[in-house]
């Protein structure tokens, strides 16, 4: 405690109030979606890149293009930061229930075809703020509309340990006609999972993704798969009413948030979220 | 004497080196699902709806009552917000109110709504506090006379890196002394957002260059600089909140500089509007 309020006295802090706003597509229950994509504060971000070439991505720069990322107050090391507080709200009564997941995006592979069966080689290797990549998860995110065939996801990556060829444990249904934003992967469907992809049994982590393919061309559309290390949840349960969050004391877990990290969030919404729903919050950090 | 421990916490009490100043706030404006800053209410402190030469930055610093007033403390010392007690009491009861408590740095006052020129801002007073801009937000209020529609502007400033940046932005029909913060690029309603969409890379708001209007919403309004310090929720009507900060919200106690302007905005759901009255307390230590 004592060296808590320490850090905070002696300004080892930082806060940042963020607003995002959906697009001109209602969302649809039990799936999620990719905020970074949306307008407001920080601004949009819609994966540029080299089709399926790594491109990372960072506080400074975002992803070299825009810069997305929340702010959290650049780098401590040797110092350690933590996310302190977090609140969130929505105007929308089909905002919730809704959570909003915090992740620091380490980069993504942009520019999958989602109108082919062809294997699709990723290349790039990835650097990645979190250590062998331990704890990175990924999730695959429409960047343009899919077409309306359905069609089921297989990937081949390097684990954790560097062990490569390792692939998905089950079958992943895609969405059809998924819209842009939407975690593709995730909903209620059969076989849907999200946000993340699952992994091969005993993986906790990825290093890097060497390929995907589709088990059908969805008729059009394309994605970007982006490997995300998970950093805190909140929930949004009542319109208009602001959720608090204190990971000191009432969930006391301090999630470390690495130098460079670009931070983001992921939705689950609960309910058919309305178009132009507006979201905001604020994020309080701290380190030493 | 610096706090820097729980101890120096306790330590600031039991010497005598704080201070609980109590507020109360009349009636508001009717409102409901819109962010209503409270210094438009008159009270204790006074109320402040924005006045000053137009479209000129006008500081806010602390000067007896005129906002959440603490006193003066020795030189090398620093005050920070130790609690907070807020009740409400709305005219019939709609929901909690979210709460967001900030130090208004100042203002642009009476921008006209009805005209589709640019309008210069003057800005040769200066941010009095968090001077780089960094974190501070850039919020639409309509004041003094209403819009009569829904609005779209470009707003030109700087931002905390020095670099000019140009946002369009709706400003939404929200009401009289409430904020209009738009974060889309079409007029529309918005109620959610506290400051506007901001540029590429920004991290906060230095100055307010200049603002034009591309779809008129008639009205008045003021663009306000603030720094948020902290959020809470309060409960049903007439229960008080308490938030001892040095001890709840992850110990994040929000330092409060020199002159510091405190105020705060609070946000209620449902459909029908309600005036809402405030009492309460805010508790200052130093050392």
């Amino acid at each position: 405690m004592d060296q808590m309020i320490n850090a905070i006295t002696s300004g080892q802090t930082y806060e940042f109030v963020w607003n995002k706003i959906t697009g001109g597509t209602a969302y649809s229950a039990g799936r999620w979606y990719d905020f970074t994509l949306l307008n407001g504060t920080p601004v949009a971000n819609n994966y540029p890149g080299t089709a399926l070439q790594w491109r990372p991505c960072n506080e400074a720069t975002g992803n070299g293009t825009q810069t997305f990322g929340i702010p959290h107050g650049g780098d401590v090391s040797p110092l350690l930061k933590h996310v302190l507080n977090m609140s969130a709200w929505t105007t929308s009564s089909t905002g919730v229930p809704g959570c909003l997941w915090l992740v620091d995006i380490e980069g993504y592979y942009p520019g999958i075809n989602m109108n082919t069966t062809a294997v699709q080689n990723l290349s790039g290797t990835p650097t990645l703020r979190a250590p062998n990549g331990l704890g990175v998860r990924m999730f695959l995110v429409i960047t343009a509309t899919a077409g309306s065939t359905a069609h089921n996801l297989s990937y081949s990556y390097t684990n954790q340990n560097g062990v490569s060829g390792r692939t998905n444990p089950v079958t992943v249904a895609c969405t059809a006609s998924a819209i842009v934003g939407h975690i593709t992967h995730s909903g209620t469907a059969s076989n849907n999972y999200g946000p993340f992809l699952p992994l091969a049994n005993g993986d906790t982590g990825i290093r890097s993704v060497q390929s995907v393919q589709l088990s059908a061309a969805s008729g059009g559309g394309t994605a970007a798969l982006v490997l995300c290390v998970p950093i805190a949840k909140i929930t949004l349960s009542v319109q208009s009413l602001m959720t608090e969050k204190d990971l000191l004391n009432q969930i006391p877990s301090l999630p470390r948030v690495r130098d460079g990290a670009c931070l983001g969030f992921l939705y689950g919404s609960g309910a058919a979220t309305a178009a132009s729903s507006t979201f905001a919050g604020t994020l309080q950090f701290v380190w030493g | 004497m610096a706090i820097r421990t729980l101890r120096d916490v306790y330590a600031a009490f039991e010497e005598g080196r704080w201070h609980t100043q109590y507020i109360y706030k009349t009636a508001s404006v009717a409102y409901t699902a819109q962010w209503a800053p409270a210094h438009f209410q008159a009270g204790k402190p006074l109320g402040n709806p924005l006045l000053g030469d137009p479209l000129t930055f006008t500081p806010c610093i602390l000067d007896r009552n005129n906002a959440i007033w603490f006193p003066d403390i020795p030189e090398g010392q620093e005050r920070y917000l130790a609690s907070v007690t807020l009740r409400h009491r709305q005219s019939g009861f709609n929901s909690y109110p979210s709460i967001v408590i900030y130090d208004l740095l100042g203002y642009y006052s009476q921008i006209d709504g009805d005209n589709d020129e640019v309008q210069e801002f003057d800005n040769t007073e200066s941010l009095p506090r968090y001077t780089s801009g960094e974190g501070v937000q850039l919020v639409m209020i309509n004041h003094l006379s209403p819009a009569a529609a829904h609005g779209l502007a470009i707003i030109n400033y700087t931002n905390s890196d020095g670099i000019d940046q140009q946002v369009t932005v709706n400003v939404p029909m929200n009401g009289l002394n409430l904020v209009c913060s738009g974060v889309r690029t079409g007029a529309a309603a918005e109620t959610g957002p506290i400051g506007i969409r901001l540029g590429p890379g920004a991290r906060g708001v230095r100055k307010v260059n200049w603002i034009k209007f591309t779809t008129l919403p008639s009205g008045l309004f003021a663009i306000c600089l603030i720094k948020v310090l902290a959020t809470l929720v309060a409960g049903d009507n007439n229960v008080t909140v308490e938030r001892e900060f040095y001890s709840k919200a992850g110990c994040y106690m929000p330092r409060i500089y020199d002159g510091a302007f405190l105020t705060w905005m609070s946000r209620i759901g449902g459909s029908t509007g309600r005036t809402v009255t405030w009492y309460g307390d805010f508790t200052f230590i130093w050392g």
